[in-house]
């Protein structure tokens, strides 16, 4: 059994009038001990995705379909039961984690905080808990009592780590978690995912933008559009042979060092505006191999020849 | 706390402070006129007399003695502002001190329920934005802030003290005041400022519930509240630990602010319930052109409000720890 498992997820807003579909139609899962990449464009539906797994969607979508953790429905727990849930299972790094933490507590508190609501350690305890995440994640365990503008960006990243990770869950949102940050920490703070996911054997979900990113951490890549899932498969193959014109195009905004700039393809075109998608397939308007069926008939998720699952009318049946 | 901070701000309130006396000094002596004139009709003074109240008043000094002069009363305890014009001969001091009392009963006690209702008002608007409730009492602070004060004092004074005759229509107590039990003088005392203080909390707790209420819908929409509820924390906790408190920050300087000007009375409200505070007082300087009066007036205001906003800057440095 999967450790998370999407089953036909939809998220609507309510607009002024009629709704949004922000994710449409969305089946995935999250094995225990991997990293699941979900990439996409801004816009495209992936952070929806995660806050709907904790359940801290606004109060103006409307969820469909079924989210399971560890075999229970997420979407239908009590509330006592459904906070109870988060963090202790499923904890979350912020998309922006710079404002992760409350700016008028100290970060060490922000942590303590966590711990004690969750589990009946007492206040030195929960402290000694902050200060060994702290060490964990690379801080200097002082620093712990310190407030969160008194950290650099690159040690707020680590900080916020640290208390997702505090209390020990299956499973890990990180939300865009090295966006803001320059290159160099980026780099740094990949590795320490890196490690910290092969030595705690904990799951990652694990939504960016950049896929180059994803090369480094992922066991697994699902790639979203326009609130679709487009392409899912493990790492490799969808960096070697990407079935999805989308992935392929993707694949193609990578610059690679090695390779001549000229390589590198920008997709032409913007995404669609979500309350009036084309039809047939949503990338059609962008797609360079778009043919006649794909303004008509919406593609199905099938596998395609190189092991992974497509959403194309040019991949399987 | 950081005590160079608390040095700096002590420093910046001096500085203000040595501005304000400045200020109070040159006003009235750059102004037309020479305050003689004004204590009484030079056509019915003889000119003798005028000497010796221009004597009295030490104008024929030097400008820089008069200063001297007037900085050594200023530093006096209790401080020497001259003398009142309307109150003669009793010292300006002493008249402010009279009517202060009332006056930080009554603005004081009216300044700190304006304050704790608007920003309970504002957490429960702001924390349900969009909600009936939010829109029904968001348009109803809207229409009592654009009311203006002495017109709702009006209205309240007539219904409740003439029409329903539920409150006493003036004065801050009653004539034998004295001669009463102890607990009637305090419920005397609170029927007559009970309608003055309405007056003044209903026109004025908007001012503090729309800030709170909208700085508390964009502290809402950060990350660290995301978190928050993330990890578990109940809607109250996320709404009074996290969110509420950061949406206080704004409000802590106008509440100080506002504690400053408290002794500066609420001059419409006083006269239309013919309360004895400052603002009458000042009302009353205003008609007599009692200018040494006024002067001490505004002198009290203006330590008053150096000081609440001194006070303010060092509480507010104790809750944001970015304040440095």
């Amino acid at each position: 059994m999967p450790l998370l498992e999407l089953k036909n997820l939809s998220v609507a807003y309510r607009l002024q009038k009629g709704y949004l579909m922000a994710v449409d139609q969305v089946s995935m899962e999250v094995n225990e001990g991997e990293v699941l990449g979900i990439a996409g464009e801004s816009g495209c539906g992936k952070s929806t995705v995660a806050l709907s797994v904790l359940r801290i969607l606004p109060k103006s979508a409307r969820v469909t379909g079924a989210v399971a953790f560890g075999g229970e429905d997420v979407l239908t727990m009590g509330d006592e039961r459904v906070r109870a849930y988060r963090w202790k299972h499923v904890a979350l790094v912020p998309q922006g984690s710079m404002n992760a933490f409350d700016p008028v507590i100290s970060v060490g508190a922000q942590i303590v905080e966590a711990i004690r609501l969750h589990e009946s350690a007492g206040k030195e305890e929960a402290w000694r808990r902050a200060r060994e995440l702290f060490g964990l994640v690379g801080i200097p365990k002082e620093r712990v009592t310190n407030y969160p503008h008194e950290l650099s960006g690159g040690m707020k990243q680590r900080a916020a780590i640290a208390m997702a990770l505090s209390l020990s869950p299956k499973l890990v949102i990180l939300d865009e978690p090295t966006t803001a940050l320059d290159v160099v920490v980026q780099k740094q703070i990949l590795s320490l995912l890196a490690r910290l996911q092969r030595e705690l054997g904990v799951s990652f979900m694990f939504i960016t933008h950049d896929l180059s990113v994803l090369a480094e951490v992922a066991t697994r890549v699902a790639v979203m559009y326009a609130g679709k899932l487009v392409e899912v498969g493990p790492a490799d193959v969808m960096f070697r042979s990407p079935s999805h014109p989308y992935t392929q195009a993707l694949m193609r905004a990578i610059p690679n060092v090695h390779g001549d700039i000229s390589q590198v393809k920008s997709i032409l075109g913007t995404p669609p505006d979500l309350t009036s998608l084309p039809k047939g397939c949503r990338f059609s308007p962008r797609c360079p191999h778009s043919f006649g069926r794909c303004t008509v008939e919406e593609p199905r998720l099938l596998p395609s020849t190189t092991g992974s699952m497509a959403a194309c009318h040019l991949v399987g049946g | 706390m950081n005590r160079g901070y608390v040095l700096r701000r002590g420093f910046y309130a001096f500085i203000t402070f040595l501005i304000v006396l400045v200020l109070n000094f040159a006003i009235p002596r750059v102004m037309p006129g020479s305050p003689v004139q004004y204590f009484a009709n030079p056509r019915i003074l003889p000119s003798l007399e005028a000497k010796l109240l221009t004597e009295r008043f030490g104008l024929d000094k030097p400008i820089w003695t008069q200063f001297l002069l007037y900085l050594v009363g200023v530093f006096h305890w209790p401080p020497d502002l001259g003398v009142s014009y309307t109150f003669y001969p009793a010292p300006v001091w002493t008249v402010i001190m009279t009517y202060l009392p009332w006056t930080l009963l009554l603005v004081g006690t009216a300044t700190v329920a304006t304050a704790v209702i608007g920003i309970v008002i504002g957490i429960l608007i702001g924390s349900k934005q969009g909600s009936k409730t939010d829109t029904v009492v968001t348009s109803a602070s809207l229409f009592l802030w654009t009311m203006p004060f002495f017109w709702l004092g009006t209205i309240l004074l007539w219904l409740f003290s003439i029409y329903f005759h539920v409150f006493p229509a003036g004065g801050a107590a009653s004539p034998f005041l004295s001669k009463m039990p102890l607990l009637d003088q305090i419920g005397n005392i609170a029927e007559h400022a009970f309608l003055p203080g309405l007056t003044l909390t209903l026109a004025a707790f908007a001012g503090y519930s729309l800030m709170m209420r909208n700085t508390l819908v964009e502290e809402l929409t950060q990350d660290y509240v995301t978190v928050a509820v993330a990890k578990g924390l109940s809607h109250r906790a996320v709404l009074f630990k996290h969110a509420a408190r950061n949406a206080m920050l704004p409000m802590i300087t106008l509440i100080g602010l506002n504690l400053g000007y408290v002794v500066s009375g609420a001059l419409l409200v006083e006269v239309v319930f013919s309360y004895p505070g400052v603002g009458y007082l000042t009302y009353q300087a205003v008609l007599a052109h009692d200018y040494p009066l006024l002067q001490g007036l505004f002198f009290v205001l203006s330590m008053a409000v150096i000081i609440a906003n001194f006070f303010a800057d060092i509480i507010y440095s104790l809750v944001d720890p970015r304040v440095k």
